[in-house]
């Protein structure tokens, strides 16, 4: 597997995404200015220009149309794909630190970090879109709800979708993880999952569990609507991404040591690359090495036959799987498809 | 598979399409032709095989060429998503605008090989290749223990006590010593020339380039220390007795000619006067690998008779 990388920012990568068909990469580093890439040969379409901070979050819609980026300059803009022109910029009142598209579009969820006296929030902001060409019609300056900081809660450092819209699971800076309707912003539960910061939380292809990642080395797969941990996945290091696979039944976790010890130790020694678990069996199954810092986010193609990951050392390295990856079986998997052979076979000579 | 091309047929949108590409896959030949005459365009010819030969002819250089390729015609078919199709026909923006077509190697370039090697035994897979990269670099030749052959410092061998006296009781066999040399030039490595077989001892006054160097030794900052265990050597002595005293200009191992045997003297430069006093002081009477030292200024020696 030979790995495609891309330089294009100047800074360390803050967030990696496939669009929906798995042919564009949108990238988003601490440098002002996010990238387009052609994920078949890793040739950049363009760059969105117009923030004056770092920004941490990008995000595109299912019809690839428009892209959404929070910035730390308090602003989320919106993008058309096409030709990267600024559709529309909407002003918070802080630093934005996670935005991303609902499942079908037409709203935005925006985590706003706590400070300034502001405690901190997940907003939800609404476009209205033509259903048919899914070109933006009206969009909402204010907006639709605001799901302030609980009592008792840390401020929200990650927040998600889950399948049509119907819930947002959101990862505290404590290490909580909670979840609210996602149409009225409505408390529903909570879990004391991590010890702390959740760094990630990214939903399955279908939107119906998701894994977290967090600083102390610990990923979980939780399911939404029951809100049971499904699977744990104990690393050697702090994470701060981490990925479901479709296609395979893997999850792929990212990390490493903390930036400011980078200086001080070996690439070897920090631990510098993205781990493969089998998401059943729960165990480590592989490791790709190559960054030279943390891997701040991890992205596997919705079509599973490639993944990306942005690093602290500013590269997104771009991996395209070799057919072991695809290969790759359990013996009990390989002893179960013998066993189901066997048994086809047995029924169709009686 | 070539990019430029996935592009080229991505754009004809989730229709089976068809590309010919033309790949030369046998030679191209070159050969000049003397006479300047008018250029004949290219002619081609459809081979049995498939193939087609085309004869083309060029002026290069006031030269005239003949070329002769070779070319078969290979369809690749690819089915593509429409809406994917779509995007690969975008015009560039942002700050890459007025880039050509195709990846900019600024922005983008493959990366080394890695292996995704999966497996639950992953690791045990690794470490053993990672512990046989380093034996076949040799790594861990580099210190040999002189009384056991281990990997270690001669000064840290476990054996020190056991070994170190019966190494030193075989080995006064004066063939076995030369045998030893004799390998060792075999073997490939090099052998300082005071160290071979038969080499002048410095210290026998008979010898004149001995005498020479011995002359040209600044005698005031000059110590002469004796009772050393025989198997300290010049870089022994460096690293492990004079370390603290800064820089060493000179370090002589007095040593036997026939055998190259230390004889358990060194005479040590230093770089001053006072510093060589210094070390008068430290090393006189100081236990050094196992024997106590005995240290005095070096005298000057009086010509051979």
């Amino acid at each position: 597997m030979r790995p495609i990388m891309l330089k294009g920012h100047e800074r360390s990568l803050t967030q990696v995404k496939f669009n929906r068909e798995g042919d564009l990469i949108f990238s988003c580093a601490k440098d002002s200015v996010a990238s387009v890439w052609y994920s078949i040969n890793g040739e950049r379409l363009g760059t969105l220009e117009g923030h004056q901070g770092t920004i941490w979050s990008i995000d595109v819609d299912k019809y690839t149309q428009y892209a959404v980026t929070g910035s730390a300059d308090f602003s989320i803009k919106l993008w058309r794909v096409q030709d990267g022109t600024n559709v529309f910029t909407w002003k918070t009142k802080t630093p934005v630190r996670r935005v991303e598209f609902s499942p079908d579009g037409d709203r935005i969820l925006a985590v706003l970090d706590g400070v300034m006296g502001y405690p901190g929030s997940v907003t939800v902001y609404k476009i209205e879109r033509d259903s048919a060409t899914g070109e933006v019609l009206n969009i909402e300056e204010e907006p639709v709800f605001d799901i302030l900081t609980r009592e008792g809660f840390d401020i929200a450092s990650v927040a998600s979708w889950s399948f049509g819209g119907n819930f947002i699971a959101v990862g505290h800076k404590d290490g909580k993880v909670s979840k609210y309707e996602g149409n009225t912003g409505e408390y529903l539960d909570s879990l004391e999952l991590h010890t702390q910061n959740v760094s990630d939380i990214q939903f399955s292809p279908d939107g119906t569990y998701f894994i977290t990642s967090s600083r102390d080395s610990v990923s979980n797969l939780v399911d939404v609507v029951t809100f049971d941990v499904l699977k744990t996945y104990e690393a050697d290091c702090p994470l701060n991404s981490a990925c479901i696979t479709p296609l395979k039944q893997f999850v792929i976790l990212g990390g490493g040591q903390d930036a400011k010890d980078v200086t001080t130790t070996s690439s070897r020694e920090g631990k510098f690359e993205a781990r493969f678990y089998h998401k059943i069996f729960q165990d480590e199954i592989g490791r790709v090495k190559g960054h030279f810092g943390p891997l701040n986010y991890v992205a596997v193609s919705p079509q599973g036959t490639s993944y990306a990951s942005g690093g602290e050392d500013g590269f997104v390295r771009l991996h395209h799987f070799d057919k072991s990856y695809f290969d790759f079986k359990y013996d009990v998997e390989k002893s179960a498809e013998a066993q189901k052979l066997m048994q086809a076979q047995g029924s169709a000579a009686s | 598979m070539e990019i430029s091309q996935m592009i080229d047929i991505a754009s004809e949108a989730f229709r089976t399409t068809s590309k010919s590409r033309n790949k030369p896959y046998l030679a191209q030949f070159l050969a000049p032709i003397k006479e300047m005459t008018d250029i004949p365009g290219p002619q081609i010819i459809d081979n049995n095989d498939g193939t087609k030969t085309i004869i083309s002819f060029k002026v290069e250089n006031g030269k005239k060429y003949r070329v002769t390729q070779k070319v078969k015609e290979i369809k690749v078919t690819e089915k593509v998503n429409k809406s994917v199709a779509q995007r690969k026909q975008w015009k560039k923006f942002g700050a890459e605008a007025n880039s050509a077509p195709g990846p900019d190697y600024s922005t983008t370039h493959l990366g080394e090989e890695v292996l995704l090697r999966l497996g639950t035994s992953w690791k045990k897979i690794e470490e053993e290749e990672e512990r046989k990269a380093k034996e076949a670099k040799g790594g861990e030749k580099l210190i040999t223990c002189r009384t056991c052959g281990g990997n270690h410092y001669t000064m840290h061998c476990p054996f020190k006590d056991t070994l170190g006296d019966t190494s030193g009781a075989a080995a006064p066999d004066t063939d076995a010593a030369v045998d030893e040399v004799v390998v060792d030039t075999a073997s490939g490595r090099y052998v300082p020339p005071s160290r071979r077989a038969g080499a002048r001892d410095p210290s026998s006054n008979n010898n004149l380039d001995a005498y020479k160097d011995q002359r040209e030794r600044d005698d005031a900052k000059t110590l002469k220390i004796m009772q050393l265990n025989e198997h300290a050597d010049e870089n022994t002595l460096r690293f492990e007795l004079l370390f603290p005293f800064g820089r060493i200009p000179k370090v002589v191992v007095v040593r036997n000619r026939e055998t190259g045997r230390s004889r358990g003297i060194a005479y040590v430069t230093f770089e001053t006067e006072e510093i060589a006093e210094t070390a008068l002081n430290f090393l006189d009477g100081r236990g050094f690998m196992s024997l106590i030292l005995h240290a005095e200024w070096s005298k000057p020696k009086t010509p051979a008779p």
